[in-house]
């Protein structure tokens, strides 16, 4: 089975230790309304469009089997729920304003591509995979990780958690570090901003205790959504509870995902262009490492 | 090792007072050689000496009057000494001056190719100090034999480094008068401060150096009165036992070297306009090949620091022996935004020039001459970029007569043969300048003293005395011509979307009404620069022609042609007058900056495009590559260093960072007083930001940022 991504991104500095490629797996179960990645959200293929480099050559329009595009009233506008994902219309354009986010990869493509960077990786760099939430693409993931390892990559998973236990058991047994994200400390308001409830989230960090894997608990800082005092003493407790935390990193919310969903004509429900204020995430940071021994970091 | 050594008052002071009041700084138009009052004096001395048997003791004895009648200048609280004196004319000196560059300019026989850049042996100048090589010559000069006429070219070459060497011994009695007398003047710790300087060229450079400071000022003058751009060699390793003793037997503290070291720094914005280079180089390996790691090491990155001006280019020789807390330093110095150190790769360095035939010793003991042309320090007679040729212009020359009947393959020898015929008449014309050096001498003779073997051989630098002479051609635009072999294959043989006769059409059209080809190009074909197997094997298929082709030549004295692929600040010029190439570049538009794929076409990060660049085998090009990185001052410091490892690992050359948020650049092009201080990387060399062409500005926000 061959793993769906919509990104491949060389020289990522900032998800894990190290130079790190990453691989950005499609679909997520999850529904956060902070998404800073929704074109990572559906697992079918996603017309993204830049409206500002459209000329109206209207060659999309002329070879989409669907009517995906139509061009009224000096507007070009985009039917998705039409849209079949055949990427005749990305083809013709030449513009780079229509792209087709969602391409399987074999194995083998994953494995040159990432070889590229090997030389970068020195002692601490490697792979990272990320999505969307790769789980939702389990047995393409399992057979990834498999090969990644044979090829001695060092290995990160980055993931909200929400899957089955026995699932990422197994991941865990091919996964140097898990990049695992903690958001919302009261269950309702998780079902409210996600989408869905966090017992599994937090039963699988019991696992992965189980079986020693290593962890860096990432939390997103969203403001009026997760920027309550509680919450950040809770995430301290989470960490001294569980063996597999290493450290933690605070993910103070950037706006850049409204302009994605845009692309995608999605709504983002979350409506801030800001971003979060860097005092105040000193400040969490501050509760936070009162309560914890281990180390607290922002990330950048 | 760092020694945390704080930047002193002095030298806050210093380069404040050089930032407003030294003419090299504030008027652009100054050049690093000869001019106003150097080129004033320079002519008169020739004027003087109409009776000199040959041009070249007349030139000779031009420079020597110039040296002797300069104007010492002294700065307060100068730690080291010699700048250009350049206050103004009187009137009568002004109509004086106007005369004397006609004669300048038409009088005197004209410099052609290239001069200076290239390094001296210091190490010779520190331990016989002139006098002593004086005495070299002198013997020399005695034991020529008058009864054989033949020689009569060494008593020539032998008698103008005398005639030199002397006015520069003057010119430092010059600066130790004026010391006394400002001395003079002064009272307490001012007065202690002439006095010493005043004692300091009471020693050097005439005889050898005892101290450290004795040793940086015996460079500093002797480099000063060239009047040239000339690399400082390997300063962490041939000052260091002068710096050791000083140390050990407690005459000077780090602090206190560390002050001597930022002054040396801080001359060159006196000495060096800031639109031209000087270099040094630090780190990486001795004579022997041994790592090279020490207290000085760390001071000349320290001095990056504490100055943060766009001169000296220093160059930091990275090994897989150098310490990580070095490179770690100097990962900090580059993002801290100062374009400084450069990056190079020692080992690869010195195994392509073994390759090239030179012998151990100098192909481990090279320097960066100035921006990044390598060559091996103290015995290279080399001319850089000689010429600079638009290898861009010579492709477009070969496929506007390509037709719709020829394959690819075809198509690229019609190139291969294009360069070839050009070439033939680049280099010979060429050839003929260089004859010219030979016969005029546009270097100072002196730097023959310092350049081995020329007082051996009895000719001077120009003359063939150097024990390397080798020429290097610089490739412009060949990333270009990469791009658009590339975008030819593609576009009319893979996807047979246009003729060879319609791409012409097009081009001639400068892109105008073919805007849908041209995003396709931009936007639709995979480029040089993301590290496809396709586009790397062509780059390599260019470079591999480049050097097969050179290879066919010798230089007028036999040596090899060795190219180079870098920039400098001419991928502007160079590209005005370049018409629209298959690449998507629009007629007059810049050229590639250096050795970098086409700016905006290695848009999958810094990995994919070294990696690319790494294909066409740049360690070939000793002629120097320049490699700009521009990337986001949130870099962590660890990722910029494994970036660095990793290229060099794989035989990458040269690496030099711009490491500014665009937001910043756009904002120092709409508020140029905010940002003065600015200093960004180009092709090879630093300069101010806001003193750069608008077009050059757009050519470093363009590059694409990681």
């Amino acid at each position: 089975m061959n793993p769906i991504l919509f990104n491949i991104q060389h020289f990522s500095l900032h998800d894990g230790p190290g130079i790190r490629t990453v691989l950005f797996f499609k679909g997520c179960p999850l529904n956060c309304v902070w998404c800073h990645n929704p074109e990572g959200k559906s697992i079918k293929k996603t017309l993204s469009f830049l409206k500002e480099r459209c000329v109206f050559c209207r060659r999309c329009e002329s070879v989409c089997p669907k009517e995906v595009h139509s061009f009224q009233s000096g507007e070009h506008r985009i039917f998705r729920q039409n849209c079949i994902g055949c990427t005749k219309c990305t083809d013709a354009c030449n513009y780079g304003a229509l792209e087709m986010l969602g391409k399987e990869y074999t194995i083998d493509e994953i494995l040159h591509d990432a070889k590229k960077d090997k030389a970068y990786y020195g002692n601490s760099g490697g792979i990272t995979i990320s999505g969307g939430e790769p789980f939702m693409q389990f047995e393409a993931l399992i057979t990834l990780l498999k090969a990644l390892k044979e090829n001695g990559y060092h290995v990160c998973i980055e993931t909200s958690g929400y899957t089955d236990s026995e699932r990422i058991r197994e991941a865990a047994e091919f996964t140097d570090l898990f990049l695992y994200d903690y958001k919302e400390s009261s269950n309702e308001r998780h079902k409210k901003y996600t989408g869905a409830g966090q017992d599994n989230i937090l039963n699988n960090l019991n696992v992965l205790d189980d079986v020693n894997a290593k962890v860096i608990l990432r939390c997103p800082i969203i403001p009026s959504v997760n920027d309550y005092h509680k919450h950040f003493e809770k995430i301290a407790r989470i960490a001294n509870r569980h063996t597999s935390i290493q450290s933690l990193e605070f993910m103070p919310y950037h706006p850049l995902g409204i302009s994605k969903a845009n692309h995608i004509g999605e709504k983002y429900y979350y409506e801030n262009n800001q971003f979060a204020d860097a005092s105040l995430v000193e400040r969490f940071c501050r509760i936070t490492q009162q309560k914890t021994s281990k180390a607290v970091t922002v990330s950048k | 090792m760092n020694f945390n050594t704080p930047k002193t008052e002095r030298i806050t002071f210093l380069k404040d007072y050089y930032l407003n009041n030294s003419p090299m700084v504030l008027n652009r138009d100054l050049m690093p050689w000869k001019c106003h009052k150097s080129l004033y004096l320079y002519v008169e001395g020739w004027v003087k000496n109409s009776g000199a048997p040959t041009v070249r003791l007349r030139r000779s004895m031009a420079e020597a009057y110039m040296l002797e009648n300069m104007k010492p200048v002294i700065c307060n609280k100068e730690l080291l000494a010699g700048q250009p004196d350049f206050s103004p004319f009187d009137k009568d000196e002004q109509i004086q001056f106007e005369e004397y560059q006609k004669i300048y300019k038409s009088g005197m026989p004209p410099i052609k190719g290239s001069a200076d850049h290239t390094s001296l042996d210091y190490e010779k100048l520190l331990a016989k100090g002139i006098e002593g090589v004086m005495e070299e010559i002198k013997l020399k000069l005695d034991a020529i034999d008058i009864y054989d006429g033949r020689q009569a070219e060494y008593y020539e070459f032998y008698k103008c480094c005398l005639i030199e060497l002397e006015g520069v011994l003057k010119l430092a009695e010059n600066y130790r008068n004026h010391a006394l007398r400002l001395a003079d003047e002064a009272e307490g710790e001012e007065k202690k401060e002439y006095l010493s300087l005043a004692d300091v060229f009471s020693r050097v450079p005439a005889k050898p150096a005892r101290t450290f400071r004795e040793a940086l000022q015996s460079v500093h003058l002797f480099l000063y009165s060239l009047f040239g751009i000339y690399s400082a060699g390997r300063p962490d390793q041939y000052l260091y036992p002068y710096y050791e003793k000083d140390i050990r037997e407690g005459v000077m503290t780090q602090l206190e070297a560390q002050e001597l070291i930022d002054c040396f720094y801080l001359q060159y914005m006196n000495n060096m306009s800031a639109w031209a280079t000087s270099s040094l180089m630090i780190g990486g390996r001795n004579k022997k090949g041994e790592a090279v790691e020490n207290p000085l090491t760390w001071h000349f990155l320290t001095a990056i620091e504490h100055t943060r001006i766009p001169d000296p280019n220093v160059g930091l020789c990275v090994t897989d022996e150098t310490s990580k807390e070095l490179l770690r330093y100097a990962c900090e110095l580059i993002k801290s935004g100062c374009g400084q150190p450069q990056i190079w790769n020692n080992d690869g360095i010195t195994k392509s020039m073994l390759e090239r035939g030179y012998d151990k010793e100098a192909a481990n003991w090279f320097t960066h001459s100035t921006c990044v042309e390598i060559s091996p320090i103290g015995c290279s007679g080399v001319s850089i970029t000689s010429p600079y040729i638009n290898i861009l212009n010579i492709f477009l020359e070969s496929f506007k007569r390509c037709d719709d009947t020829m394959t690819f393959d075809e198509i690229y020898s019609s190139f291969e043969k294009e360069l070839e015929s050009n070439l033939k008449g680049i280099l010979l014309r060429e050839h003929l300048f260089q004859l010219e050096r030979k016969r005029n001498t546009t270097d100072p003779v002196r730097i023959s003293a310092f350049i081995n073997d020329c007082i051996e051989r009895g000719l001077s630098n120009d003359s063939g005395g150097a024990r390397y002479n080798d020429i290097q051609p610089n490739m412009l635009g060949m990333t270009n011509v990469i791009e658009s072999l590339n975008v030819i294959r593609e576009l009319v043989f893979n996807q047979k979307k246009l003729s060879v006769g319609e791409f012409n059409e097009i081009l001639n059209k400068n892109y105008e009404g073919s805007e849908d080809i041209l995003a396709y190009i931009k936007n639709k074909v995979s480029h040089f620069g993301t590290d496809t197997k396709e586009t790397n094997s062509l780059a390599k298929r260019v470079a591999d022609t480049v050097i097969s082709i050179l290879g066919k030549f010798t230089t007028f004295r036999g040596a090899n042609f060795v190219p180079g692929a870098f920039s400098y600040r001419n991928h502007e010029y160079h590209g005005s007058y370049t018409p629209a190439s298959p690449d998507g570049r629009l007629s007059g538009d810049v050229l590639a900056d250096g050795s970098c794929p086409v700016q905006g076409y290695d848009n999958q990060g810094p990995t994919l495009s070294l990696n690319s660049t790494n294909s066409w085998e740049p360690l070939r090009f000793l002629g120097g590559i320049s490699v700009n990185v521009k990337i986001s001052p949130s870099v962590p410091t660890d990722r910029l260093m494994a970036l660095i490892e990793g290229y060099i690992k794989q035989n990458g050359m040269q690496l030099q960072f711009n490491v500014v948020d665009t937001e910043i650049l756009k904002d120092a092009q709409k508020n140029p007083d905010k940002y003065a201080d600015l200093i960004v990387r180009i092709g090879g060399y630093s300069d101010y930001f806001t003193k750069i062409t608008r077009k050059l500005q757009d050519d470093v926000i363009s590059r694409s940022q990681n």
